[in-house]
């Protein structure tokens, strides 16, 4: 008996000593929503996509590092600027080429792309293991996610030149081995993105206006032609050429009518929009949560505003990107003048005050100037201009598409759209003109009609004037075409990446 | 194999006579183990007739007088005589002798004899803390052992100290385990009564890991008392007291603030700030004003102890009450403690008992150590013009007392608001006057257990444990004007409750057998561990009353006016443990532990972690060639290996967490539309951190009066937890992962001296510890780690980098002052152009260190060690008769303090005295520089050695003069036993720091902060305090 309760006893000390399972320690956090189950409906999928549209906005990456402003300033449109040349000294160098591995704005521009590529990887991910979600859903989700990648490889690429090719969400085994790709791998990567987003039914050709500022097929394709013209490969103009034609033969673009209507506020998402940039003025951000993206604001607009400005119509500003005066004078007589440039001088002799910045040389950008009747209402205004970016609008179109009939032979089709954008504003239709005379008159009205807009820089890179243009600003032809790879990145990759030639 | 034991008893042999001859023969056990004790030598009081004890621990002993008396002796035991009275069996246990290498050490999950020991354990007995009063237990451990460093974090009731065993062994969380009755502790040990307290046991070494993945910083074991079979005793301890502050600092009066500030405002171009500062006169003293010279506190604790044949008890009750000596209602801890302990002997083979503690506390608290808002900090800023209360009536016809809410003392007079000294800075008495609140908390801490012995040697045992605590606060802020930025136009009143349940389910089998010379012990356990809680918390704003006492959370006007929040955790352990302990012959010993710990904190890919550690012991003393030396009466050689963790991290860590916000802005309407993505890189691997430590000591006896312990360690501490920083290109923020590494290498000496001279009993004892910490890695592309900021500037004044301490003062090196123009222009660069051109006569020299040609911030360099390398404690007891004095002091050396007490961004803020000896002109000093309000060369606004003191000192921290009544008294009124005492404590200080108090500890709470220890802000100071005491046993 007594041995009989001694084994019953040890059977249950037995149990006891293992009875703890592995289940047992295995607890659902309260209160917090994990990336592993978060991610299950539509919905939920849909907010994943929509922090990828976020980063479009971002501006205040490790710095001020709007896109916009910086490639201005690196650009013969206009100077850095600012209060004096230690306000912003990375903007200062970026202008000058004075750029080093650790000077420049190239670790914010570099943390902006790779986000929103990161978060563009997961909605890709998520669309192929979350189940439930309607086929519609997924195609048009999947083209908007691809389009967006497409959108920050091609930045990516045009800033640095050399840069690492990131396909999927990386895991710790991966961090830090990544090694940069050819850069014509990437080109084809970012082609092959914007293919299939153009190429899927589910993307619409118009939206209700409730979606503006999502991705449409125009603006897919019109990337696309971008993206293989700015490849230079003169074999595949033709194919630009007929790309762009998509565009403009869509129906859904037409040029404004009034040049000046084009960057109104009030005339955003526009007939002439194919893709742009939303910025709100009504979601109350301020410098408590400024930096990756938490305000809405577009901050270049308080950039190029004028120091201490009092007067009518403008709002003060930063005095950020004085045109330069070789731009002022090629404008002198063009009609698009006085909406492209503010004449300080003018405004001035009209009573207006203004402190003078760095560099400063009384002309100011027009098109994303900030208005009085535009400052934000809460929240700190400087951070809450709702001036939308007009990334891709349709004379841009036309431009590109007249370069590439132009550079695969079909000067006439050329100079039909150079002129569409000439007539326009009044201009006398160019006629007469071909071949390489033809494609310098193009680049002309690329500089004048897109003056300002952040396109100048790269078009001067892959035309291979940038030396010859900004060799006084102190451009460096072989080195300053890409931007140094920040330092830490290669410190923390312990020498994986490569820094660009010449840093 | 018995005779081989009795070959003793036959040296006597020879001795022997023929008288009436009669045999006496018992068996002697130890006390608290059981053990048979072999090898007692037992002989008859004045006769020569002897034996010892056997394997068994029997013996038997032919005496010649049936009535006489037997000696029982052995090294290490209290001896004893026992009159025979005609018996002819006679057990014993041998109870240990005090300060004795043989006593019982509690090692978690059952005890060792400590000749056995083969870890490094120290031990706290209840005598040794009987009558020291503490105020919180962690003092106890305050200089009493080596290795174990407590540094008050300030001199406020109730603030815990800063526990650290064997140096700091994590960037994060350093704190040692608490385990009280085998139950483990959150939340601090401020619960317990010193009365209750048996023995505090504290694991150094690889001894610790028994309890492996929380074990890495060591482990304070906690045992409470139980009652005595067959013996009732009642218990009484009381102590009253009065606290004061031990210091002042010297600070400028008003007339030396009036003629100072206006040197300083000439010298910077401006006006003549005080027409005539003699007229002044001395100004307020805001120290006087703010410290509390007579602050009481109050200790009673009540306990009943006893028990029969098979069951016994111990109960208390416990008040204490400590006011502060900063501010009297705003400083304050007041405590009640119950206690109920038992045990039961249900059968002969079944014990079945418990501890229940509950503990009910309230606290308010000013802030500690802080330039924004202390008490002290404002009292040392803000200048001796304004006065206390504000009585001038061409002050008080300004619109700001009219307009205002200004505070008002309990009279109605309206509290001084300076317009001097501005910010933070304000009238410390009405900042307090409009602080209303306190904390509280309710706390039950207890276990049952039941053990069951199914065999000889074979021990079941199965405890659960629990801590449930319940907490919260109350803090109501009235509509106040203290000055233009400090103002309040909406009152508020918040109350938080919260509650944490904590139980622990605990089962262990030891099984212990002697064969032959082998003596092992075997354990294995299981443990289960489920921590849980839950915050909640309330605001409202704008409510129609103007204090605390009226104030609800009922009363709000408008839904808009109310907040509410709160949070929960959850975690849980799981493990499994084994230990061995084997002796051979007492001469070599051998411990293996290996722990098994699984942890809801961490992913599936780590979700165990095993902890493994060996030790092994060998004892010359047992061997031939050393046994009966007469100098070295005992000696063992330890050394041991094992690696022990952490795991005090937040929980869901290894998982990445999803946060809204990253919105996008669609539409015409720029409608916000939210966008959700990972907030962090998901680091599954996530592990705890892990302390592979190494130790060799010794302990010895020599002279059979002077102890000997001797300890060398090596710990290493890896994977600790911070946060990875990833490329960009992965395109998110890195998760907290296990990066860093450092190293704490030290030895340890414990001395202990006893004997009695012509009745004048002597006991000291003296512990020494050296320590060296050295960060060895903080993970790739981090060149430092950042630390302590001082000011709204946030100077950085702390740093941890690779190859220093943690936590290391930052700043500039200074070269003395500028005497004139020529040594300005002397000190140029390599090129022959000055290196601080901007500087004038009178400024700092800044040590150019990178050899640039300039001062600019890579100039910054390392300026101070805040870790003490030395700490040590003295104690030294006299008796003679009833008479006692005691004293006992503790000191650190090696450390440095950063005295950032004087807020150096608000020009006119008062200096300390020793500015009336700055530099004025050529050969005036080296030391201080000129004053000068706009302070261009920033030789006040740079962190700089200027501000690093040696922070070594040496406190007695008790003197203690007591008297036991008389025995024979005693006897005829019934009492046992009467001390009653005076004792000062903090009498003394001796230090060159020149700040309140050279003791600042470390309270920072996480592992941005790294440390704040050694850095003064102000810091609330240790009370100097004189109490009566009282202890009576009946």
């Amino acid at each position: 008996m007594k041995k009989i309760t001694q084994i019953i006893s040890l059977s249950f000390v037995i149990f006891l000593l293992t009875a703890c399972g592995k289940d047992w320690l295995e607890l659902e956090p309260r209160g917090l929503e994990l990336e592993s189950n978060f991610y299950e409906t539509e919905e939920d999928v849909f907010q994943a996509l929509v922090a990828t549209y976020d980063v479009l906005q971002w501006g205040g990456t490790d710095g001020w590092t709007m896109k916009l402003g910086l490639l201005n300033a690196a650009s013969d449109d206009c100077y850095a600027g600012g209060s004096d040349a230690s306000d912003q000294p990375s903007w200062v160098a970026f202008d000058n080429f004075t750029l080093d591995p650790f000077l420049g704005p190239q670790a914010g521009l570099w943390r902006k792309g790779y986000t929103g590529i990161y978060r563009a990887n997961l909605v890709i991910e998520k669309l192929e293991t979350v189940e439930g979600l309607s086929d519609e859903f997924k195609a048009r989700t999947s083209a908007e996610a691809k389009f967006l990648r497409a959108f920050y490889y091609f930045d990516l690429i045009r800033f640095f030149g050399n840069i690492p090719l990131i396909n999927k969400v990386l895991s710790g085994d991966n961090f830090y081995t990544q090694t940069q790709a050819d850069p014509a791998a990437v080109y084809a990567f970012i082609e092959g993105d914007l293919n299939d987003a153009r190429n899927t039914f589910e993307l619409p050709e118009t939206l209700p206006s409730s979606e503006f500022g999502r991705i449409t097929k125009g603006a897919a394709t019109a990337l696309l032609g971008k993206v293989i013209l700015f490849q230079n490969d003169e074999s595949r103009m033709a194919d630009v050429a007929a790309i762009f034609e998509e565009v403009i033969n869509s129906g859904v673009y037409d040029l404004e009518q009034d040049f000046g209507e084009i960057f109104k506020n009030s005339n955003e998402f526009g007939i002439e929009s194919v893709f742009e940039i939303n910025h709100s003025s009504n979601q109350r951000g301020g410098y408590g949560n400024f930096g990756n993206g938490d305000t809405e604001g577009n901050y270049s607009v308080q950039f190029f505003g004028m120091r201490d400005y009092v007067g009518p119509l403008y709002a003060n500003g930063w005095s950020f990107c004085p045109i330069s005066e070789e731009l002022v004078d090629l404008m002198q007589n063009d009609p698009r003048f006085p909406h492209t440039i503010i004449d300080g001088n003018m405004l001035r002799q009209q009573g207006a005050s203004y402190s003078e910045g760095y560099q400063n040389t009384n002309y100011f950008i027009r098109k994303y100037a900030g208005l009085q009747d535009d400052v934000a209402l809460d929240g700190e205004p400087a951070l809450n201009w709702g001036n939308n970016i007009r990334e891709i609008r349709l004379a841009d179109v036309y431009l590109m598409a007249a370069e590439a009939h132009n550079r695969s032979g079909n000067d006439a089709q050329a100079r039909t759209y150079l002129n569409r954008v000439r007539t326009r504003v009044g201009m006398q239709p160019s006629s007469g003109i071909s071949g390489n005379v033809l494609l310098e008159v193009i680049y002309r009205e690329r500089q004048i009609e897109l003056a300002t807009e952040g396109h100048r820089f790269f078009d001067l890179i892959r035309t291979g004037k940038a030396g010859e243009v900004l060799g006084s600003q102190g451009f460096t032809a072989g080195k300053n075409e890409v931007l140094p790879i920040p330092q830490t990145e290669i410190d923390i990759t312990e020498g994986n990446l490569n820094q660009n030639s010449g840093y | 194999m018995k005779g081989k034991y009795l070959l003793m008893p036959l040296l006597f042999a020879c001795t022997f006579t023929l008288q009436a001859q009669h045999k006496v023969s018992g068996t002697i056990t130890e006390q608290g183990t059981d053990f048979p004790l072999i090898g007692v030598t037992i002989y008859e009081k004045d006769q020569t007739n002897g034996t010892t004890t056997d394997f068994d621990g029997k013996y038997e002993l032919t005496v010649s007088d049936k009535n006489g008396t037997l000696v029982f002796s052995y090294i290490g035991y209290t001896e004893q005589e026992i009159e025979l009275g005609g018996k002819s069996t006679l057990d014993l246990v041998m109870e240990t002798d005090i300060a004795n290498l043989d006593e019982v050490i509690v090692i978690g999950y059952g005890t060792q004899k400590k000749k056995e020991v083969t870890g490094a354990i120290s031990k706290i007995k209840a005598e040794t803390l009987e009558d020291m009063p503490v105020t919180r237990i962690e003092d106890a451990l305050k200089g009493r052992t080596s290795g174990v460093t407590v540094t008050s974090v300030s001199g406020q009731p109730g603030e815990t100290g800063t526990v650290r065993i064997r140096g700091k062994t994590s960037i994060g969380n350093s704190n040692p385990l608490y385990v009280v009755d085998g139950v483990v502790v959150n939340g601090g040990i401020d619960f317990l009564n010193q009365g209750d307290i048996e023995s505090i046991e504290v694991l150094k070494d690889a001894s610790a890991g028994i309890y492996g993945t929380r074990a890495a910083a060591g482990v304070v074991l906690i045992t409470t008392k139980q009652g005595n079979k067959n013996r009732t005793q009642v218990n009484y301890t009381s102590y009253y007291g009065t606290q004061a502050p031990w210091k002042k600092l010297a600070l400028l009066n008003a007339r030396e603030y009036g003629i100072l500030m206006n040197e300083s405002s000439v010298a910077a171009g401006g006006d003549i700030l005080f027409a005539d500062p003699e007229s002044l006169g001395e100004g307020t003293d805001w120290q006087d004003a703010i410290f509390n010279n007579n602050a009481p506190i109050q200790n009673h604790e009540l306990s009943i102890s006893g028990g029969s044949e098979k069951s016994t008890y111990h109960s208390s009750f416990g008040y204490f009450d400590q006011s502060g000596i900063v501010s009297d209602a705003q400083s304050r801890y007041q405590r009640f403690t119950a206690r109920f302990n038992s045990t039961h002997e249900i059968t002969d083979r079944i014990t079945f008992g418990n501890t229940l503690s509950y503990s009910r506390v309230k606290g308010v608290g000013v802030s500690t150590n802080s330039e924004f808002g202390s008490p002290l900090s404002r009292a040392i800023n803000i200048d001796p013009i304004t006065p206390v209360l504000e009585t001038d009536p061409n002050v008080l016809n300004n619109d700001i007392f009219s307009n205002q809410a200004v505070v008002t003392n309990s009279e109605g007079i309206p509290y001084g608001i300076s317009e001097l000294v501005t910010s933070e800075v304000l009238n410390p008495l009405a900042a307090l006057e409009i602080q209303q609140g306190f904390g509280h908390s309710d706390k039950i801490v207890g276990n049952v257990f039941a053990e069951i012995e199914f065999i000889e040697g074979l021990k079941f045992r199965s405890s659960v444990g629990t801590d449930l605590a319940f907490w919260g606060n109350e803090n109501f802020t009235p509509v106040h004007y203290l000055n233009a930025a400090n103002r309040i136009e909406l009152n508020s009143y918040s109350r938080g409750q919260n509650r944490g349940l904590s139980w622990i389910f605990q089962n262990t089998l030891t099984y212990s057998k002697r064969l032959g010379e082998h003596k092992f012990t075997l354990l294995a356990g299981t443990s289960a561990e489920n921590n849980s809680g839950q915050a909640q918390g309330g605001t409202v704003r704008d409510i129609p009353i103007n204090n605390i006492d009226d104030a609800s959370l009922t009363l709000f006007n408008t839904a808009e006016s109310q907040t509410f929040g709160g949070y929960e955790y959850h975690d849980r352990l799981a493990s499994y443990f084994g230990r061995i302990n084997y002796s051979y012959a007492e001469k070599y010993l051998f411990t293996a532990i290996i722990r098994a710990d699984g942890s809801s904190k961490f992913g599936p890919n780590n979700k165990f972690g095993t902890f493994p550690s060996f030790s092994a012991g060998w004892v010359p003393t047992e061997e031939d060639f050393l046994r009966n030396n007469p100098v070295v009466n005992f000696l063992k050689i330890r050394a041991s290996w094992g690696v022990n963790g952490n795991d005090r991290i937040g929980n869901f860590l290894y998982v990445s967490t999803v946060g809204g916000g990253r919105s996008y802005t669609f539409g015409l309407d720029e409608d916000l539309t939210n966008g959700v993505s990972p907030n962090a890189i998901a680091n599954p691997d996530l592990r705890w951190e892990q302390t592979a430590q190494t130790n060799v000591g010794f302990d010895a006896k020599i002279f059979k009066k002077v102890s000997v312990t001797f300890d060398w360690f090596n710990k290493l501490t890896s994977d600790m937890l911070l946060p990875v920083v990833v490329p960009s290109y992965v395109g998110n923020f890195g998760p907290i992962g296990n990066v860093a590494t450092m190293k704490n290498t030290g030895v340890e000496l414990e001395l202990g001296y006893g004997n009695t001279f012509n009745g004048v009993g002597i006991d000291i004892s003296g512990n020494v510890s050296y320590i060296e910490n050295e960060i060895t890695d903080i993970g790739r592309d981090k060149e430092f780690l950042p630390g302590q900021t001082f000011s709204p500037q946030g100077l950085e004044i702390t740093r941890t980098v690779v190859g220093l301490p943690v936590g290391y003062f930052y700043g500039f090196k200074t070269d003395g002052i500028f005497q004139n123009a020529a040594e300005i222009n002397a000190y140029t660069n390599a090129d022959g152009t000055p290196i601080q051109p901007e500087a004038s006569p009178g400024d700092f020299r800044f040590v150019d260190t990178n050899d640039n040609g300039e001062i600019d911030p890579d100039d910054r360099t390392f300026i101070g060690d805040p870790t003490p390398n030395w700490t040590y404690g003295l104690n030294i007891d006299v008796n003679w008769k009833g008479l006692d004095v005691r004293l006992f002091g503790q000191g650190v050396a090696g450390n440095e303090i950063f005295k950032a007490n004087r807020r150096f961004d608000l020009q006119m803020a008062n200096l300390p005295a020793s500015a009336l000896d700055r530099w004025t002109g050529e050969g005036t000093t080296n030391e201080h520089p000129r004053l000068v309000m706009n302070d261009p060369n920033k030789n006040f606004s740079r962190s700089s050695d200027f501000y690093v003191e040696n922070g070594a000192f040496f406190r007695i921290k008790t003197a203690q003069i007591g008297y036991t009544l008389p025995q024979n008294l005693m006897d005829k009124i019934g009492i046992k036993k009467i001390r009653v005492y005076l004792s000062g404590n903090n009498l003394l200080t001796f230090t060159q720091y020149s700040g309140f108090d050279p003791e600042i500890g470390d309270n920072a709470f996480d592992t941005e902060q790294v440390s704040n220890l050694g850095i003064d802000r102000g810091i609330y100071p240790q009370p100097r305090f004189y109490l009566m005491g009282i202890n009576a046993t009946f």
